[in-house]
């Protein structure tokens, strides 16, 4: 497999997959926690990381018809929710986009403040919008 | 490793020998430059100084035969003239013939053509078709016809086209190209201009063009790379009168001067006006009130004190050579202060005053020996006097070295030292030196192999792979005796993920997964040392040039940096996570690559706190999505930081001279790529294609003679050579079935490269098929850890919080990372 190239989240607390610990979520982006997956509880989240995508499906779920696609870590493969890519019912758009993490299949960690050290907190830097246009070469 | 300058990649500057074989060359270039310019009683009277023919009789004679069409004398001639070898002399006779044969068609004679076709052609073409195409054109009843039907010019033209295509069957140097000179300066133009960023044509050639002076402001498009071939006889009307002024330095030079006398009254062109003569030479003898007064003649009003300056210093410096130090006192007074422009300098100048002898001064001024530094000053001088009045010294030469230069670039694949270079024809550099065929596969892994180091020295080369062994091969051995001794490191408990020699490769550190740093003696293989105190997996090691500590980085975000004699951790710092870091040669600065798009560069010689990153506000740059963060002064902690925008940066390579900077990319959408960053000039430079690069970490990096490539695994299993300067793909190694993570160039022999591999295998790839060395395996007992550098346990690596009910919970803050003190999980 290689050596996966992985991201590190600077949030805290953010979850990890619960086998081999890998960043996958921050807590703060966290949009509701009233789901259920197949495991149990489960969240719904705005962006995740470190995470591949499977084939889209058709699945029926308890909310109504949707489109979904799998998702899995990629450092250890475990399959740790889904992706909306569409869904039928017109009050349920609002999913499309985000992902589903089962609760049981990740840990909780809290890590040490976000540092202070990085290009975006000196003062003066400004937001990426900011920036000149042309990003690529 | 081979020394490279500070500050620049060098391109191998080929040095210009002025060897005996060299000058005669270039003597026959003058005289065929001569003879085109219509001089040739010039050209004569040069090669009865020089006593160097231009061509042999022979060749002469051939040559009058074509432009004439005495075309039996031509084919006897050829016959007698050296070639490349049999089938050049067949393609010769046949070339004349041919021509012969068209001829005659064109003036009408078809039966003379036809006996031509038979009896000249025939017996020496081994083209069927060609001879069936010749014999077509015999129905041809007018040159017009003839003219449509196979691209038949006249006589005139095709002659000379003829002259042309014999060359190429004829050594370069029994018969030199046409206007060879003129194509060596065209080269050499073109050098120049490829240094520069903004120019479309060279305006002078006794001056290298350059950005400031030479900007050609009507046309503000950007340079494109596909230009037209430029007109070599455009290039000669415009240069024409240039020429022969380099052409007369040289000759004077060289000491021909009844060529140089005859040249200057036959064209009337000068050398140099005599004013520069005569200011030339006052300066050689020493004269320098001459020199002064003559100084508003040869310049403009506004240089005139800087000249006097510089010739009033070398006065006073020759003063004090003799030790006469009162005369220098007053020439200082008189002749130096005058003109000085700034009051250090003065200064500066007058306590040379109490040197006692000759070697304290030029320990303090960089003054030699009189020749020389006189000869120096004439070169200092053109920064003040025009190039057309003062010409620099030996200019023709230095035109034929940047043209050697140039062809020397446009071999990519050249792998090694230039040798035989010739002025007659260009340099090809026969043959690559690159590897292609895998020399031998190396199997005593069971698991993925990560990481692959050579040691400084190229006889070591060490993997480190998923199931934490550390594999060491002594390939220093392949030259002796054909073998490669094998062992095997029982080492860390989960993956090594990277390895690094130190700079006498003495020394081998491995980090891996299980938080743990481990030391080993490559000669033997012993573990010297583990190093504990990382919380979460270490990702990256590196030694610092001084071989005495060195720095590593782990996913709990922190950056340490030991002391290897005692273990102990000499700092530590928080950071996002370092995915990869390097330190410069000079190992004032360490690189770091992180999670954040960052690279920060540390002044490591500040000690104290990196927590406040720049005390004073720093210099903000934007291009192109890359931020750039400068510090303003040198005692701050942080020297600079770039960020990019939206690139995902895996692994960086610092190159042997420190300035450029090699990061692997990992980009989900797109195919992948490798940056080259110019840590001086703050920006992206290139940008490396080729290599699948999506989710894997790939590491590239420089290797070759001088660094010249860049060398990349790949997800899909090849290993890619490219060319740093200019980013083409010159070559791909297949063989590995799986991604090829990690590839190392042998420092040492330029000709050898290795690949690690998720297939368990590394392979060691090398130009020609060679008989593969045995393989020797040896046990290193290493069974017990000796001395940890601090108390470590199991229990080290941080276990993260099990997750806790719905409602919000207090947990316990498990990031006392100050790592001497451990809690319990």
């Amino acid at each position: 497999m290689g050596r996966i190239h992985k991201r590190y989240l600077d949030a805290t607390p953010i979850y990890v997959c619960c086998e081999c610990l890998t960043h996958v979520v921050a807590y703060d982006s966290i949009m509701s926690k009233s789901f259920k997956g197949k495991h149990g509880r489960a969240y719904l989240f705005d962006g995740v990381v470190n995470v591949t995508l499977g084939a889209v499906e058709d699945r029926v779920l308890m909310t109504g018809h949707h489109q979904v696609a799998d998702i899995y870590c990629t450092g250890c493969g475990t399959n740790l929710g889904w992706k909306y890519e569409s869904a039928q019912d017109p009050s349920q758009r609002y999913k499309e986009g985000k992902y589903i993490i089962e609760k049981l299949l990740v840990k909780k960690l809290i890590q040490s403040a976000p540092c202070t050290w990085s290009v975006r907190n000196v003062p003066s830097a400004p937001s990426s919008d900011e920036w000149t246009s042309d990003p690529g070469f | 490793m081979a020394p490279q300058q500070e500050g620049s990649f060098l391109e191998e500057t080929v040095p210009i020998e002025h060897s005996d074989s060299q000058k005669n060359e270039m003597l026959r270039l003058i005289q065929q430059l001569l003879q085109g310019m219509g001089l040739p009683e010039c050209a004569d009277l040069l090669r009865q100084e020089s006593g160097v023919e231009l061509e042999s009789e022979i060749v002469t004679k051939f040559r009058q035969g074509i432009q004439n069409g005495n075309w039996d004398e031509a084919k006897k001639l050829a016959l007698a003239i050296d070639v490349n070898n049999d089938d050049a002399s067949k393609a010769m006779q046949r070339k004349l013939a041919t021509q012969q044969y068209l001829e005659l068609l064109a003036e009408g004679s078809q039966l003379s053509a036809l006996n031509v076709l038979q009896d000249k052609i025939t017996p020496v073409s081994n083209d069927e078709s060609e001879i069936v195409r010749l014999s077509s054109l015999l129905t041809c009843t007018t040159e017009d016809d003839l003219k449509t039907r196979s691209a038949y010019c006249g006589a005139e033209i095709e002659r000379q086209r003829l002259a042309v295509s014999i060359q190429s069957d004829i050594s370069a140097n029994t018969m030199l190209e046409q206007d060879r000179l003129w194509e060596l300066a065209l080269q050499a133009t073109q050098h120049q201009a490829e240094q520069c960023t903004d120019i479309q044509g060279i305006s002078t050639l006794l001056r290298d063009c350059s950005d400031e002076l030479d900007c050609s402001r009507a046309s503000k498009k950007p340079k494109t790379s596909t230009e037209d071939p430029p007109d070599l006889s455009q290039f000669i009307i415009t240069h024409g009168e240039e020429m022969t002024r380099l052409v007369l330095q040289l000759l004077r030079d060289s000491g021909y001067t009844n060529t140089f006398n005859m040249i200057e009254k036959e064209t009337g062109v000068h050398c140099e006006s005599p004013d520069s003569t005569k200011f030339r030479s006052s300066i050689e003898s020493g004269d320098w009130d001459t020199a002064i007064e003559l100084l508003p003649k040869l310049t403009d009003e506004g240089s005139v004190p800087q000249a006097a300056f510089l010739i009033g210093r070398q006065r006073y410096l020759e003063h004090l050579e003799n030790g006469d130090a009162i005369q220098a006192l007053t020439v200082l007074q008189e002749h130096v202060s005058p003109y000085c422009r700034s009051p250090s300098e003065l200064h500066s100048l007058a306590t040379l005053l109490t040197c006692c002898d000759i070697s304290d001064l030029s320990s303090r001024s960089a003054y030699t020996s009189v020749a020389r530094s006189r000869k120096k000053l004439v070169e200092s001088l053109h920064s003040c006097i025009d190039c057309s009045i003062l010409m620099e010294h030996n200019r023709l030469w230095k035109l034929v070295g940047q043209a050697q230069q140039r062809q020397r670039e446009q071999c990519i694949s050249l792998n090694r030292p230039v040798e035989g270079f010739t002025l007659l024809r260009d340099y090809t550099g026969e043959g690559s030196d690159l590897p292609k065929y895998t020399m031998v596969v190396l199997r005593q892994s069971d698991d993925e192999v990560w990481c692959l180091q050579f040691s400084p020295d190229g006889n070591w080369l060490s993997c480190g792979c998923r199931d934490g062994y550390v594999i060491l091969h002594d390939v220093g051995q392949i030259s002796k005796d054909n073998t490669i001794t094998t062992k095997r490191l029982l080492s860390h408990k989960q993956s090594v993920t990277h390895l690094s020699f130190s700079s006498d490769s003495e020394g081998l550190l491995s980090a891996s997964t299980d938080t743990s740093i481990k030391y080993w003696k490559t000669s033997t293989g012993e573990l010297l040392r583990t190093f504990s105190g990382h919380l979460d997996p270490v990702l990256s090691v590196r030694w610092l040039p001084s071989g005495d500590s060195f720095f590593s980085s782990s996913e709990d975000r922190s950056v340490y940096k030991w002391c290897i004699e005692t273990g102990e951790l000499q700092r530590h710092w928080v950071t996002p996570v370092v995915l990869d870091m390097t330190v410069t040669p000079c190992g004032k600065s360490l690189i770091t690559i992180d999670s954040d798009r960052q690279i920060i560069c540390y002044n490591l010689e500040v000690s104290g706190d990196y927590e406040n990153m720049f005390h004073k506000k720093p210099i903000e740059e934007y291009s192109r999505g890359l931020l750039t963060l400068q510090s303003t002064d040198n005692s701050e902690p942080v020297r600079w930081i770039m960020q990019e925008r939206e690139k995902e940066l895996t692994t960086c390579e610092l190159s042997d001279c420190g300035r450029y900077l090699l990061c692997g990319i990992s980009v989900k959408e797109s195919r992948g790529c490798s940056h080259l960053y110019d840590l001086h000039l703050k920006k992206r430079i290139q940008k490396y294609v080729g290599a699948k690069q999506l989710t894997h970490v790939i590491r590239p990096i420089f290797g070759g003679h001088y660094q010249r490539f860049v060398l990349s695994g790949s997800e899909d299993g090849r290993v890619i050579i490219t060319h740093r300067k200019t980013g083409k793909v010159i070559s791909t190694l297949t063989g590995h079935l799986k991604s090829t993570n990690s590839v190392a160039w042998n420092p040492v022999r330029h000709d050898i490269i290795a690949s690690c591999s998720d297939d368990t295998t590394v392979r060691i790839w090398s130009p020609a098929i060679v008989a593969a060395p045995g393989q020797i395996e040896e046990e290193v007992n290493n069974h017990n850890d000796p001395m940890d550098a601090l108390t470590s346990t199991d229990d080290n690596a941080r276990e993260p919080d099990v997750e806790e009910d719905e409602e919000e919970e207090e947990e316990e803050d498990r990031d006392n990372w100050s790592y001497n003190t451990y809690e319990d999980p």
